[in-house]
């Protein structure tokens, strides 16, 4: 959608006695700060309301569980998020994770030190993003098509490549991340590096140049191109960004699983796009918060992990997984969130 | 605008020179001159890209290319991915090309029925190996309804893996179990199995079950969800992926039985002291599928019976056991070289004990191969014939099945 449209961020009446609380909380929760804060909310209120599906709940484990699992799910929502800000969708999710998890583990596995097999296999994953961006920026294919045409090159080139040996084992230092023997300050790495992960991604998606840009080519190019973004860099890097995420998503499955194979991305597409949506952002670009994405992120997992515990069959869990993306979806809508 | 159109073409051309070089490279185009002396075997997989398939594959290749087998018959790997229709129309080509022996990995025990058919009408023998196909005029060789080696009552993976969680447990406990993937036929038969011995006794107690899609990393993830609501779990029955579940144990600094199939780190905690048993399917099944179809061209189709059963691995705490190098010597039984999703099950004393670690990871061809033991000691019970097939022999019927076969009163084929 390229029209204009005017974004209302905070309240947009002055402090006049007349406007109704509840018209003025509307109006909050149609933004996507308002989203984020819903989000949040619902995300603490679901601990306490956890006992209801387990009498073991809530815990300590299940606290854990939730903020590992969710960390995962959060890095890949960051690039998809950048990606769905911008007006398109990224479907080369699992090829990107893979080839990151990959390279990182046989790099290592070689004899390179750790933090330079991290960084080529950063680098290696962010060459689907790199594709995906130069094709996307520079013609009118819609990035559905690409991303999926690109995406399934890279998973049949690594194949190729991994003839006999799909399997990779973890650097140790990853594995010590999860494994529950490091502890900084008290606190499990991984809430530490979702603290990371949410501050680094909020202040790129909405406080650079670069995060700015995406806002507004997913507003509307013309609107941005008259203001004077470089679009197709913008449009570049945001998918080149989106794959360096999907790497390090990589990197963290390998230390969690320590040790990969090839299809390890491929269970985190479709919950990366409901996380993003449910999150708060438009799915048709121009609007979102990162915080809300990693707060549906984060609830989502929660959800999961009650759903699992309370020992419902498995059709009737995928029932009330795909339920509760809808209902969320409703609540935004009904929220006044631009759809 | 030019350079757009420009692009736009260049673009198109690619894309199509991609298309010609993809259809190039899978290469079942009819032979194309050659001296066509040499006969064609196949080797078909559906799904890639996990150790079990890549091993499977790789072994298969190497029986294959064994340099008695290379003097008469070419082989080609051919990867269909996980769509039937790409696996019908790469069966069909390969039939087309002059296959004499298609060894495949089905994606399916319905789909493939009229292109195998046309592929026996045509002459080509199909052997499918851990997967099964209804066909009729195709050979299936498959651990699933496979019995232990030294008591062959004792049948079925899921079954016996549930009866050994159950004897470490001393008969009461909560037990999860860690399913495949939803809706297979692989996935239901291990389940049911495995809950017909769990039901005789009224101490166990299955606390949850969920989905590891037979793959590590998800394991991991699911195990790591229900034991944060179960904290006080017994036992921990799994099918393949129990890599993931013994690590989500390890990070809950939990020591608990767990039954799973033949991944390199469940074997490796097994020689370490960690209770439980190693069984399931063994990617071994890709050579001796490929062996059982030379036999077939070579003695005529009466000298291997339809229906194979891949005997059940079965590795426990005790017998678990570090091989020295690449090759099985001394009844070892995994490597400290794998990787911990590498499966074990590589190497089958009876039926494939040319294999070694070599084979598996790079298909390097056997330097020669051995004969296979007498078809009798492979071939399947009439009474397990409708797990495979889906229908009973003609003069058998569906019934329960009381005698020959521990758990008895399981699903079967019985004498009309």
């Amino acid at each position: 959608m390229t029209h204009l449209t005017t974004r209302t961020e905070g309240f947009e009446v002055d402090s006049h006695d007349h406007v109704s609380w509840p018209h003025r909380l509307r109006t909050y929760m149609g933004t996507s700060g308002g989203q984020a804060a819903l989000m949040w909310a619902l995300v603490i209120l679901l601990v306490p309301t956890s006992r209801l599906f387990s009498s073991n709940f809530p815990s300590a484990a299940m606290v854990n569980s939730t903020i590992l699992l969710g960390l995962f799910l959060a890095v890949v929502a960051f690039g998809q998020g950048l990606v769905i800000l911008s007006g398109g969708i990224d479907l080369s999710v699992p090829a990107a994770i893979a080839l990151g998890a990959f390279f990182t583990g046989y790099l290592a596995s070689q004899g390179l030190p750790t933090p330079l097999a991290i960084i080529l296999g950063l680098l290696t994953s962010s060459l689907v993003g790199l594709v995906n961006g130069i094709i996307v920026s520079s013609t009118n294919f819609p990035p559905f098509i690409v991303t999926l045409a690109v995406g399934t090159i890279g998973a049949a080139l690594l194949l190729g490549l991994s003839q006999g040996q799909p399997g990779q084992n973890s650097p140790p230092e990853l594995v010590a991340l999860f494994n529950g023997d490091l502890n900084v300050l008290g606190a499990a790495p991984s809430l530490i590096m979702l603290l990371a992960v949410l501050i680094l991604g909020y202040l790129i998606q909405s406080r650079t140049t670069f995060g700015r840009s995406v806002y507004a080519i997913g507003n509307s190019i013309r609107a941005a191109r008259i203001a004077g973004i470089r679009v197709r860099l913008s449009a570049f890097l945001v998918y080149w960004v989106a794959g360096i995420a999907y790497g390090l998503a990589g990197v963290l499955l390998l230390g969690y699983g320590s040790g990969s194979d090839l299809n390890i991305g491929n269970s985190w597409l479709l919950p990366s796009i409901a996380v993003v949506v449910v999150g708060g952002s438009s799915i048709s670009g121009g609007t979102g918060n990162y915080s809300g994405t990693v707060a549906a992120a984060l609830l989502i997992t929660l959800l999961s992990i009650d759903i699992s515990a309370a020992g419902f069959p498995e059709g009737v869990k995928q029932v009330l997984y795909g339920a509760i993306v809808l209902l969320a979806l409703l609540l935004s809508k009904i929220g006044g969130g631009r759809r | 605008m030019n350079f757009k159109k420009k692009l736009t073409l260049v673009g198109a051309m690619t894309v199509v020179a991609a298309f010609a070089l993809a259809a190039c490279s899978a290469d079942v185009s009819p032979s194309g001159g050659a001296d066509g002396a040499k006969e064609k075997i196949y080797i078909n997989l559906s799904y890639s890209g996990n150790n079990w398939q890549d091993e499977g594959a790789n072994l298969a290749m190497a029986v294959a290319q064994a340099p008695e087998v290379a003097a008469k018959y070419d082989v080609q790997k051919v990867i269909s991915g996980s769509d039937p229709q790409k696996q019908i129309s790469d069966l069909q080509s390969m039939i087309a090309s002059g296959a004499k022996l298609i060894v495949l990995y089905p994606i399916s025990p319905t789909a493939l029925n009229p292109v195998i058919q046309q592929g026996c009408d045509a002459g080509v023998t199909f052997v499918a190996y851990d997967g099964t196909v209804e066909a009729p005029c195709a050979w299936n060789i498959s651990y699933i309804t496979g019995a232990r080696t030294e008591n062959p009552e004792k049948a079925f993976f899921g079954a016996q893996t549930a009866q050994a969680l159950v004897d470490l447990l001393g008969g009461t406990g909560e037990v999860m179990m860690n399913r495949g993937v939803a809706g297979t036929s692989t996935d239901t038969v291990h389940y049911d199995t495995a809950m017909s011995v769990f039901n005789e006794y009224p101490g166990i107690e299955v606390v949850n079950e969920f989905y590891g899609n037979w793959d590590s990393s998800v394991s991991q993830q699911e195990t790591a969800k229900a034991l944060a609501a179960h904290p006080g779990v017994d036992g921990i029955w799994s099918q393949a992926g129990e890599d993931g579940v013994i690590k989500a144990l390890e990070a809950a600094g939990m020591e608990i039985p767990v039954t799973g199939e033949n991944s390199n780190y469940l074997r490796e905690k097994l020689s370490a002291g960690w209770p439980g048993v190693s069984s399931g399917s063994a990617p071994a099944q890709g050579g001796v599928a490929v062996k059982l179809g030379l036999k077939i061209l070579a003695d005529g189709a009466d000298s291997v019976p339809k229906d194979i059963e891949m005997p059940l691995p079965w590795v426990t705490t005790e017998t678990a056991k570090v091989c020295p190098d690449a090759e099985f010597v001394d009844g070892c039984n995994f490597f400290s070289q794998a990787d911990d999703s590498f499966v074990t099950e590589i190497f089958e004393k009876n039926v494939l004990p040319e294999s070694s670690y070599t084979a598996a990871t790079t298909g390097a061809p056997v330097s020669a191969l051995q004969a296979l033991p007498s078809m009798d000691t492979l071939v399947q019970p009439e009474s397990r014939r409708i797990y495979t097939r889906g229908v009973c022999d003609a003069g058998w019927t569906p019934g329960p099945v009381e005698e020959g076969q521990v758990p008895a009163g399981l699903p079967g084929c019985v004498k009309e």
